[in-house]
This record gives structure tokens, C-alpha cells and sequence, in this order.
């Protein structure tokens, strides 16, 4: 069955993307909310977590390491309370699919297609991404191994660009809000870190299963590192004050660059960059639930069901009647979804440990 | 290769036809023929007479602009102008006159009139950040003069009004006796600590171009600057007065500065500054936020430029003598804008925000709130550390 | 495999297909010289204009008559008159016909038969084989070769004899280098074995011979160095070849349409070439040759998007130099796919991208123009493909015409009738030049295909669309491989691998072969400080 592999590098790269995928453009602003200047605090906060959620994952894919957390949730909670698990597991991510997928068009309309309904652009999306779930696991990892490189030259270069704009200085005072606000948005932070869980479903295609814990921690440092400069960047350009009022702060960052007077408006450029780890990241996301569904109800190969779950991710993503909604949406479960992210693996391993349930065998 | 091989070839071949086609069935609904596009190079904005709005538009004309090839045109843009009750609303008056869909994503130039300033900018700004098309680089002027005189002015070597605007405004702020001030900034303006943007003035003079017969003789001047506030309109400072700014903030540029006397010698000296930077230290009383003290110390380097009367030889003293006399001239300055800055109440440095840094959100909240008595009685103590270090080709 | 499908009524009057190839099992060789010829006759046709039987007596003994069967055109005339036909003739030189007897008494006696001595003592060639069966030596011969039927020996002598006409080598016209040898693959596989064996003097180059078309009975050699490349590789090389089934093989270009993975993608999975050196040195990184008879064209698989902007020159320079120039390649390449697509996304959707100045030059060039940037680019593109078609197979006094012809309609005259703006033809000019620089032609092809739906897509809805055509472009290469190997293996490999891949690292850092072929020896120089 579980033909398809990915190296650890490989997966390295794919968390790397499933976290800061669609994220970069609008972080600084999420984080200025909840935690004024010191977002950058709130970030790293998060990535800690992020980094003890790869080690619960990895020490729970350990247990099982033929199986995903669809089959072995099934092996220790017994077959419909597994189901139930799993079910719930796969529509998580549906759910982080069809916001992201809204989002993305929206990002799209705003600065590329003023005059654009939303569904033509939604249609390329969803045709894109079936045709990429028809491809597989092994071409999303492949497409992401090409793509990074110019995502993080893209980041660094739009940090780069506003860096004599940047006036440090509004950094300070350091923790200005206050412990409180810091905690609660590094919460946050970490549910875009806690997106990691693909590695849930991942982890039996992997070619090697040595030091995966510590691609994993790779993956979300790169992601650390291509998000730290854009949320710094944003609010010591624009000052915290502004960035909360703005949606795409990094797309804000992008507009005040100018390249020698010869292209202007460079933001289209980085809207066009953001699109292919935007694309990717849906794809993680939508692989990973699609095989995790089609495991839920025994079905051999996931590729049927791509169709019917496109349909859905599409028709969600129309849910959200406007922009602000898909804002209030998106924040309700960026806050909330840490819970879920670590909670649950967290359950699992914990009820797999008392009650001795484990299957080790493995080969590779 | 096997036959299960090929089918799945064939699909997905299929589904990458199907890309295509969707690509091409997608529709045109943003598109825009670029020769059906109005390309909208400044827009002026000022007060109506009937409505509160009036936006003065500079229209290009691209075959007069680009177009040697049949001659020329005579214009190479045209004034548009509408009134309405908001920015949007003047716009779609305008698009009723003109056959071409106007496209604002070229409009650099910004001029706002001093009327429409003194209401109060924070209802004209929103637009520019909220619309994509817009700039938030593009630059901002304040105006005394009428819009559609002042955006009708062209000059021989540069035969486009908006093209002349760009090229001043470049070259005065390396002359340092106008600020530059972007659209975006005026997001700071609609803060309430009490933040200060100095805008430049550009204004009509007859003076300068001699011999110029033809059109009006008259070109445009850029000097000084306008103190704009989310309450309005401040203030003005004149161009030593904004140089004098500009020292403190560190971002003048090539100047020349003319000294009276200095030392022996009879007649004026002439200093061209190289370039400079200024360091602005707060001293923050956490008792007594009033007992607070900011110093500034401007450095920078110099070129002698010329000695009137006759000398033969500057020696080192000399030198020493022309260095304090520019450095008076120049703390001379520096003194002249902060006080203009306490009079008009007007924190044109950003020091709201460095003390604003230095204190805990609690503490701030305090000190916003009595900001207005606070920086006016503020202590700034200036210094400043310039050097002539070259004298030219002579001795 | 695929067969065309034809009318009912002429499958119905169908004969069986011809017969494969290998015959060894047919007819045997009469010892009866007048039925071989008899049966020669019959298969061969009696008319059958260059095929040549000449009779002859072999004055040894009582005399023995013999014949001579060889095909005219394909033999070295000096070599049958001098070789073949003057030694069997002058056999009995000095000795009587009596003495004869004894010594045909003589050769019975010693054991040796009348065949044993011509070939042992007669013939004055490199290369001889006994065959018993006549259908052998029936397709011996049209190789080239020649048979000697003895009467009374029910067995023939196949003898090499090949000669004919060739153009010789020459310098490789589609793969022209200022620096690298001149030498270029001919028609003739011999030679360009030789050619091959001459750059790699090892007895580990492999040369595998297969027969492809029953008609054609073309040579096809499968190339390959043992102990180096892998076996899995060769193994599918040899079964995918094995399993055409064709009457007739006209050129390398049906072997590569054979065995390539998906035949539907435009990108070209094998590698053509018409350079030796190219062809050895992928054969020395762990690549499978095919050299296939009749054509200059050898094969080099797996193949991978690289191949599309490599050149051999790359090597031959010093790295600094052929880095940059690939590098340019590479621009170049990008260029050609996406230039005309970004303009009219840009032009059409996001004019705030240009530069003010610019965008009024635009506007006032497109004024006059009637069509839709897209359709201009359209004409354009597609009188650039014209041009260039038409050139192709122009002999050079006309195809200067084509030159003027083209410089008319792609230049002044064109925007003069207002028919596209002068910057479409600097964007369509560009665009040319691009592609010309792409050094691989088929890999060229593709990318002049590919053109067209971007720029469609970037026209439907801007760089949204050209964005989505890239990434569909991307999924699909994702999903291609090569002989099995991932088409974008350069990019997916170990970082070592990479100092190949965009740039060209100086060679001395290039100490192991590209790991994504899987050689069996992965060094290949000695270097400090490495484990392998």
C-alpha cells in the first residue's frame, strides 16, 4: 500500500512549508493584535512548543511505525471510538484546507485581480490541487524540494528591501503587554507550528525513519527563520499600531520596495512567489486529510475520494459571506486550534502508554 | 512500460489539458488594454466650493508623452477635475468625461492645498491605504496655489509637469531645504500621541527663470515645509528651519551652508556639508516625566567651497575658526527648528515615540495624555561636531 | 503494442507480417550448389537487380565449383576481387590438376575439409564464418557480407566484405562547438563504434547488438559500461527495445518514441546527440547509449530536465566561464518560455508594475494597434514559428530570402501597417533569440510549445494564470521519469550533486558521479578527505 516515500530531508522541507505556507503575509498582523511589539517574543514561544509537539508526534509515530494515526488510533482506542478519532482528525484538516484555500483566493483577488470572482480563481485552485493529489506524495515533496528555495530567497529579500525603512526602536520596550498577551499569542503562534501533525499521516512513508525527530525540528526552525524577519520587519517599518490595521503587512512590507525605480509595485511579484507555497501548503494539508479519510473507512486508495473532498474544501471556502468573517474565522481557529493539534496525539500516546498498545514492527 | 503505466499517463495528461482549458475559460474580468488605460500621473486635492472635495487630476497623454514618431502632440497631459463628498465619489465623476478607464497605480506626485489641511487629513488618507491601486510611496506636497495653475507648470528641459515635480522634489532634498513625505507617513499623522509630519511646500515663483518669455514664466518652487497633524495644518518652517530639522533627524543631504566673517577673514565663506548624521539620546525622569532631557548631536563633514575676499594661505587655525563658525551657524539652525517645533507644539522629531520606547504601557498612557505641556518645556540640549576636511584645489 | 488501424477489407486480404529477424533455424545449405542458388534465386527474386551471384571454379583437385553471393553496393569491390574471388581462383597456382586429386585426397586424409582449407589458407580476409543454415547467410549478406557456396559442402563461408558508400565524419551540424572535437556520429554504426571505443579504450564498454524490424533488420547497439553503470538501467533499456515490434526502423527518433516513459509530455525524455564525446562522457557518469545504424543520431538515457540548457562546451571551459554561461542558458530558457506570457499578463492586468515612463510608451505604441495584446502576440509568435519552419529545409541560396522575408514581417513593415506594436516585436524578437539559445533542440521544442498556453493562461487572468500554468507545468514534471528515474532527479539529489546542476563547479570538485543514476562505482577521481 504505502508505495509512495519521502526522505527525511524530504519531510524536512514539507513541514517547513505546511507551517509557514500561507501564514508569512499575515502574521505580523496576528501577532500585533495579541501581543503588540513583542510578537517576534510570541513567535519563538511558539516555535518551542512546536518543537516539544514534533517530539510528541514523533514519539507516537515511534509506537506505530507502519501505521498512520488513523490506523493505529483505531488499534488503541478499539474500532469505532478510532474512527471517531480519526474522522475527526481528517475534518480538522478539511476544515484548515477549505480557510486556507479562502484565504488564498482572497489574497489572489485583493492585489493581482480586483475585478476577478473569487470562484474563477477558486477554480484553478481546486483543479491545480486535484491534479497535484492525483501526483501524489512523492510530487508534493518533490514541488516543495524546488519551490523553497525561492520562497525563502523571496522572505529575505522583502526583509531585505525595507531594512533602511526599519527603525528598531519600536521593538522596545520589550515585553510591553505584559506576560499574559505574550502566552496567549505564542498559543497561537503554535497552532501554526502545531501544523506539523501531517507528520501524523506522513510518517510511514518515510524512506528512513532515523532522525526524523530531527528533520522535524529542522523543518519548523526554517519556518522560524523565514517568519522571525517578516514579523520583526513589519512592525519596526510600520510600527505595531499599523500593522494591526493592515491585512497583508508582509504585502505592505513588499510595496514600499523599489527596485532601482525599474519595477514598481513589487508586491505582485511576491503575491506570484507566495502562491506556489500557498498551493503547496493546501496540498499537504489536503493530502494528508484525504488519506487520512480514506484509511478512516477502509478504502485502499485515497485518489477517489480527491474529487468529492475538493468539492467540499471549495464549497467551505465559499461559506465565509466576507473578508472580514474569513478574518474573525481564521482567528477563531488559530486560537483555539493548539488544542486540538496537541491535544489530541497527546491522548493518544498517553491512552497507547496505559494500555500497552504498540507495534513496533517495522520494515522498511 | 507497462499498459497500467500508460493510462495513468493519459490521465494525467487529461487533467493537465484540463488546467489549460480552465485557464482559458477563466474569463477576462480584470483585464485592461494598456492603450484603453487613463494613466493619472499627480493628483491635487482641495477644498470644493460646493461639495468638500474638489481632486485635480493630471491626465497623461501617452502619444504626446512617447510619440516623436508623428511629430509630438501639443499636450502632453491634461487637467481633470471633479468635486464630490468623497475621493471615490470625485473619481467616478471624473470617469464620466473621460473615454478611458483612469489607473491611479502612477500617480507619485500628491499635492494637497493648505485648505484642505487644515480640516484635517485623516478623512483623505484612508483611501490611499485602503485602494491597491494607489501608492503608499508616492510623495505628498502642501500647496498655497492653485492646483490646476500649479500642475500646468512645465519646464523647458523637462517638457512633462509631473516629470518636473519628481525631478525638483530629488534635487531640493539633496539641497536639504525641503523634506521628502510619503503617503504612507501620513499614517502617522492620524496617531494621537501627538506625532508631527513635515511636509514640503511647493509654490509658484516668478523670479527665477530669467528670459523666459513663453508660457507664464513661471516655474515652480520647492522650499520649506508644512507641519501637518492629524488636527491640521500647524505650521510652517522656512528652509533654514527645515534644514535645521532635517540636521536632527539625519536625513540632510549635500548642503551648502554661507558663513559671515569667520576669523580674519572679511567676506563670506562658502561650505558645501558632505553628509551628516545626528544622534538623539533621551534621558528619560521617570519621577518627573517634565525633568526629562533629550540631547542631539549632529556630526558631519564638509567641503570648503569659497573665501571671498583675498587670503593666501588657511592654516590650520584658519581652518579650526571656519569649523566653529559652521558649527555655529549650523546649532544656529538646529536651535531655530526646535523652537519653532515648541511653538507650533508640533514633535516633527518622533520623540513621542523614542520616549513612548523607553517606558512600560502603563507609564505611556500618562505621559500621552499631558504630551502637549510636556515637549514644549522639553530640555534638548544640541551639539554639534562638523569638520571641513577638504579645501579644493587651491590652497 | 500500437498497430494503425486500416479498413476491414484490406486487413482480411493481409499477408502474416514478415518474419522476424533471427533465422538461424531455417533452411539449411544444400551441399548441392545448383539448388542453393536455385533457392537464392527464389528468395531474393530472379531479377533482384544488385543482388549478384557469380559462379566460379576453385581449380583444387578434381575442381570444385563454387559461388559467389553477395549484394552489389554493399561490398568493398577490392576487397571480393582481391580478398574473396583472386585467391579461391589462383588456388591451384604451380600445382596440376592430377596433383590436385592427392591434395584433395591429402586434405581428406589431414582431416580437413574443402571449406577448412579456404579457410584456413585461401582467404585473404579478416573475417570469416562457417554457416550451415542458407536463411543465415541470406541475411548475413544483406548486411554487407558475402557467402562462398562450395559444391558438394552442405555448408557456406560468410566472409566481411563490407564497403560502401558514406559521407565519412564529419563535424556534428546540430550541435556546432567552438571548443570540443569536430567529430560527429555518421550513418554508419561501425564507424560509430569506433568513434565511441576511440574515447573509451577499455573493454568494459559494453556494445550489446539487438536487431530491431523485421523488414530493416537495423542494428540497434545498447552501450554501456559494465561494472559502472547500472544493471537495472541496461536490463530496461534492453527490454524496452526488445519489445518493439515494427516492420521498419527508419531513424534513433522511433527507438526513443518506443521506449520513452510518457509519451504525452512535451519534454524529451532521451537524450539526442550526434557527439561522440557527449555520448562518452555520459556513458562514463553511469548513462545507457543506444546507437542505432543508419542514422547520426545516438541516444543517451535516462535523460532529465538538465539536458534541456547543458551543453558540452560547459565542460570544455573553465568553470568560471562555463558556469556563467550556463547560468545565461538557463536565463535564456526561461525566457523563451515565459517572456511573451509575463508581457501580456503584465501589460493587460498589472500596469502598476511599470515603470511610469515605460507604461506611457506602452500605451502610446498600442494605440494604433487593433488587436488584443494577446492576439498580437499571437501573430507574432506564430510568424516567428514560421519563419523558422519555413528555414529549416530551405537550401541556403533561398533560405536567405526566408531571412528578408522574416525581417520584413517581424519588423518595421509590421508596425508600419499598424499591425503590432514596435515593443511586441522587440518582446517576440527577444523571445526568438532565447529559444535559439536553448542548446538541446528537442528540449527547445518543448519549450516553444509550452509558450502558447501560458500565454493564454497569463492572458485569461494575468500572472495568476501564467503562476498556474507554472505550477501545472511543475506537477507534471514532478511525475515524469526517465527510464524510471525521476525527471527532476538533479534538483532532488544529494547536495553534492548539485555543483552540476545550475553552475558548473570547477572539476576537481566534482570528485563523484551524479549519485540519482546509481553507478556502481560513484567515485571518479581521487580526492583528499572523502569516505568513499
Amino acid at each position: 500500500m504505502k508505495q509512495e516515500r519521502i526522505t527525511t530531508s524530504q519531510l524536512a522541507i514539507v513541514v517547513a512549508i505546511a507551517v509557514m505556507g500561507t501564514v508569512v503575509l499575515s502574521v505580523p498582523r496576528t501577532l500585533s493584535i495579541g501581543a503588540e511589539n513583542s510578537g517576534w517574543i510570541s513567535l519563538m514561544l511558539g516555535w518551542a512548543i512546536g518543537l516539544a509537539g514534533i517530539f510528541l508526534f514523533v514519539r507516537l509515530a515511534e509506537r506505530f511505525p507502519q501505521k498512520t494515526i488513523t490506523e493505529y488510533s483505531a488499534l488503541v482506542f478499539g474500532r469505532w471510538l478510532g474512527k471517531l478519532v480519526s474522522l475527526s482528525f481528517s475534518a480538522y484538516f478539511i476544515l484548515l484546507c477549505a480557510l486556507y484555500t479562502r484565504v488564498f483566493a482572497q489574497t489572489i483577488v485583493i492585489p493581482l485581480l480586483p475585478e476577478t470572482p473569487i470562484s474563477v480563481v477558486l477554480g484553478i485552485f481546486v483543479i491545480l490541487l486535484i491534479y497535484e493529489s492525483h501526483a501524489g506524495l512523492q510530487s508534493i515533496a518533490q514541488l516543495s524540494q524546488v519551490f523553497i528555495v525561492p520562497i525563502i530567497i523571496a522572505a529575505l529579500v522583502i526583509v531585505a528591501g525595507v531594512a533602511p525603512l526599519m527603525d528598531l526602536g519600536r521593538l522596545k520596550p520589550l515585553f510591553q503587554p505584559g506576560p499574559g498577551p505574550i502566552l496567549r499569542t505564542a498559543l497561537t503562534a503554535s497552532t501554526h507550528f502545531g501544523e506539523s501533525a501531517v507528520l501524523l499521516v506522513l510518517y510511514p512513508y518515510l524512506t528512513r525513519r532515523s532522525r526524523v525527530l530531527r528533520s522535524g525540528w529542522i523543518g519548523l526552525s526554517t519556518a522560524l527563520a523565514i517568519l522571525l524577519p517578516v514579523v520583526l520587519g513589519g512592525v519596526a517599518v510600520y510600527g505595531h499600531e499599523q500593522v494591526q490595521r493592515l491585512l497583508f503587512p508582509t504585502l505592505s512590507l513588499a510595496r514600499l520596495i523599489r527596485f532601482g525605480g525599474f519595477v514598481e509595485h513589487a508586491e505582485v511579484l511576491f503575491v506570484v512567489l507566495w502562491l506556489f507555497s500557498a498551493f503547496l501548503k493546501v496540498s499537504i494539508l489536503f493530502y494528508v486529510s484525504s488519506v487520512a479519510l480514506a484509511q478512516t473507512f477502509d478504502i485502499d486508495d485515497y485518489r477517489p475520494l480527491v474529487n468529492v473532498l475538493a468539492t467540499i474544501v471549495v464549497l467551505g471556502s465559499l461559506l465565509p459571506e466576507n473578508a472580514a468573517m474569513v478574518l474573525e474565522l481564521t482567528d477563531v481557529v488559530v486560537s483555539y486550534g493548539w488544542m486540538y493539534e496537541y491535544g489530541l496525539p497527546l491522548i493518544v500516546l498517553l491512552a497507547a502508554v496505559v494500555l500497552r498498545k504498540e507495534d513496533r514492527h517495522d520494515e522498511v | 512500460m507497462t499498459r497500467c503505466d500508460r493510462t495513468t499517463s493519459l490521465r494525467l495528461f487529461g487533467l493537465t489539458l484540463l488546467v489549460i482549458l480552465a485557464l482559458s475559460l477563466g474569463g477576462c474580468y480584470s483585464q485592461r488594454e494598456i492603450e484603453l488605460t487613463g494613466f493619472i500621473l499627480a493628483v491635487g486635492l482641495d477644498r470644493g466650493e460646493e461639495l468638500p472635495l474638489r481632486l485635480v487630476a493630471q491626465l497623461a497623454v501617452p502619444a504626446a508623452v512617447a510619440g516623436e514618431r508623428d511629430g509630438g502632440g501639443d499636450q502632453p497631459s491634461v487637467l481633470l477635475s471633479a468635486e464630490g463628498n468623497t475621493i471615490s465619489e470625485a473619481i467616478q465623476k471624473l470617469s464620466m468625461v473621460t473615454p478611458d478607464r483612469l489607473f491611479w497605480g502612477h500617480a507619485d506626485i500628491v499635492i494637497f492645498t493648505a485648505d484642505i489641511v487644515e480640516g484635517g487629513l485623516s478623512r483623505v488618507v484612508d483611501i490611499v491605504l485602503r485602494e491597491r491601486e494607489f501608492r503608499p510611496g508616492a510623495r505628498i506636497y502642501v500647496t498655497d496655489e492653485n492646483l490646476d495653475e500649479l500642475l500646468s507648470v512645465e519646464f523647458p528641459t523637462q517638457p512633462m509637469n509631473a516629470s518636473y515635480i519628481e525631478r525638483l522634489s530629488e534635487r531640493s532634498t539633496s539641497y536639504s531645504m525641503s523634506p521628502q513625505a510619503m503617503v504612507k507617513d501620513l499614517g502617522c499623522g492620524s496617531e494621537p500621541s501627538g506625532c508631527a509630519l513635515l511636509v514640503p511646500v511647493l509654490n509658484l515663483d516668478e523670479s527665477s527663470l530669467a528670459g523666459m518669455q513663453e508660457a507664464n514664466g513661471k516655474t515652480l518652487r520647492l522650499e520649506g515645509s508644512a507641519v501637518v497633524s492629524s488636527s491640521g495644518l500647524l505650521g510652517r518652517f522656512t528652509g533654514t528651519e527645515t534644514r535645521g530639522a532635517l540636521w536632527i533627524l539625519g536625513r540632510a543631504g549635500e548642503t551648502s551652508v554661507a558663513l559671515s566673517s569667520p576669523g580674519d577673514i572679511t567676506g563670506f565663506v562658502g561650505v558645501r556639508v558632505l553628509r551628516s548624521w545626528s544622534e538623539v539620546t533621551i534621558h528619560v525622569n521617570k519621577e518627573r516625566i517634565e525633568d526629562s532631557f533629550v540631547s542631539v548631536v549632529v556630526r558631519g563633514e564638509a567641503d570648503l567651497t569659497e573665501i571671498q575676499g583675498y587670503q593666501s594661505y588657511q592654516d590650520v587655525e584658519d581652518l579650526k575658526r571656519i569649523d566653529a563658525a559652521l558649527n555655529d551657524a549650523i546649532e544656529g539652525e538646529v536651535r531655530a527648528a526646535l523652537s519653532k517645533a515648541r511653538s507650533l507644539g508640533a514633535d516633527v522629531f518622533g520623540l513621542s515615540e523614542r520616549f513612548r520606547q523607553s517606558m512600560t504601557a502603563q507609564t505611556w498612557q500618562d505621559v500621552r495624555a499631558r504630551w502637549p505641556v510636556v515637549f514644549p518645556q522639553l530640555r534638548i540640549d544640541v551639539q554639534t561636531d562638523f569638520r571641513v576636511r577638504r579645501r579644493g584645489m587651491t590652497t | 503494442m500500437r498497430k494503425f488501424v486500416r479498413p476491414k477489407s484490406l486487413l482480411e486480404a493481409d499477408k502474416p507480417r514478415f518474419a522476424s529477424h533471427s533465422r538461424t533455424a531455417g533452411t539449411p545449405v544444400s551441399p548441392n550448389l545448383s539448388s542453393n542458388i536455385e533457392q537464392i534465386r527464389k528468395i531474393c527474386g530472379p531479377e533482384n537487380s544488385d543482388i549478384i551471384i557469380r559462379e566460379f571454379g576453385i581449380p583444387i583437385g578434381r575442381g570444385f565449383a563454387a559461388a559467389l553471393f553477395f549484394v552489389e553496393g554493399l561490398t568493398d569491390r577490392f576487397a571480393l576481387n582481391l580478398g574473396v574471388i583472386q585467391p579461391l581462383q589462383l588456388s591451384n597456382c604451380g600445382c596440376t590438376l592430377a596433383d590436385g586429386d592427392d591434395l584433395a585426397r591429402g586434405l581428406d586424409a589431414s582431416g580437413l575439409d574443402i571449406i577448412d582449407y579456404i579457410v584456413k589458407y585461401l582467404l585473404g580476409n579478416s573475417q570469416a564464418k562457417r554457416v550451415t543454415s542458407l536463411d543465415e547467410a541470406i541475411d548475413m549478406v544483406m548486411t554487407g557480407e558475402s557467402a562462398i557456396f562450395v559444391d558438394g559442402v552442405a555448408e557456406a563461408i560468410v566472409t566481411e566484405v563490407k564497403g560502401w558508400a558514406n559521407r565519412g565524419i564529419q563535424e556534428p551540424q546540430s550541435e556546432l562547438t567552438i571548443r570540443g572535437p569536430r567529430e560527429g556520429f555518421s550513418e554508419v554504426v561501425r564507424f560509430n563504434t569506433a568513434l565511441l571505443r576511440r574515447r573509451i579504450r577499455n573493454p568494459a564498454l559494453r556494445m550489446d547488438p539487438m536487431k530491431v524490424g523485421a523488414l530493416s533488420a537495423t542494428d540497434v547497439l545498447v552501450v554501456y559500461i559494465q561494472d559502472l553503470t547500472n544493471e537495472r538501467l541496461v536490463e530496461e533499456v534492453k527490454r524496452r527495445i526488445s519489445e518493439i515490434d515494427i516492420d521498419y526502423l527508419p531513424e534513433a527518433g522511433y527507438i526513443e518514441q518506443f521506449i520513452e516513459d510518457n509519451p504525452f509530455s512535451p519534454f524529451p525524455q532521451v537524450l539526442a546527440t550526434e557527439r561522440p564525446d557527449r555520448l562518452a562522457a555520459a556513458l562514463a557518469e553511469g548513462h545507457v547509449g543506444i546507437l542505432v545504424d543508419g542514422t547520426p543520431v545516438a541516444l543517451i538515457t535516462p535523460s532529465f530536465i538538465t539536458d534541456i540548457y547543458e551543453a558540452t562546451e560547459d565542460y570544455y571551459e573553465r568553470f568560471l566561464f562555463g558556469s556563467a554561461r550556463r547560468l545565461l542558458r538557463i536565463g535564456a530558457t526561461l525566457l523563451a518560455l515565459l517572456l511573451p506570457a509575463l508581457y501580456i499578463a503584465i501589460v493587460t492586468f498589472h500596469q502598476e508594475m511599470i515603470p511610469t515612463p515605460l507604461a506611457l510608451a506602452f500605451a502610446s505604441a498600442r494605440q494604433r494597434v487593433p488587436f488584443p495584446a494577446l492576439v498580437e502576440a499571437l501573430l507574432m509568435e506564430v510568424a516567428l514559428e514560421l519563419i523558422r519552419e519555413a528555414g529549416v529545409r530551405l537550401p541556403s541560396p533561398v533560405g536567405q530570402t526566408v531571412g528578408i522575408v522574416g525581417a520584413l514581417l517581424l519588423g518595421d513593415a509590421a508596425v508600419q501597417a499598424n499591425l503590432v506594436s514596435p515593443i511586441m516585436v522587440i518582446v517576440v524578437a527577444l523571445t526568438g533569440l532565447a529559444s535559439f539559445a536553448t542548446p538541446y533542440h528537442s528540449g527547445g521544442l518543448a519549450i516553444r510549445l509550452l509558450r502558447f498556453p501560458l500565454m493564454v493562461a497569463g492572458a485569461a487572468v494575468g500572472l495568476y494564470g501564467v503562476a498556474a500554468g507554472i505550477i501545472a507545468i511543475s506537477i507534471h514534471l514532478t511525475l515524469l521519469t526517465s527510464l524510471g528515474v525521476p525527471y527532476l532527479s538533479p534538483f532532488l539529489s544529494e547536495p553534492y550533486d548539485y555543483k552540476d546542476v545550475i553552475v558548473r563547479a570547477p572539476l576537481w570538485t566534482m570528485r563523484f558521479r551524479p549519485r540519482y543514476l546509481r553507478p556502481y562505482r560513484l567515485r571518479r577521481q581521487a580526492g583528499r578527505g572523502d569516505s568513499r
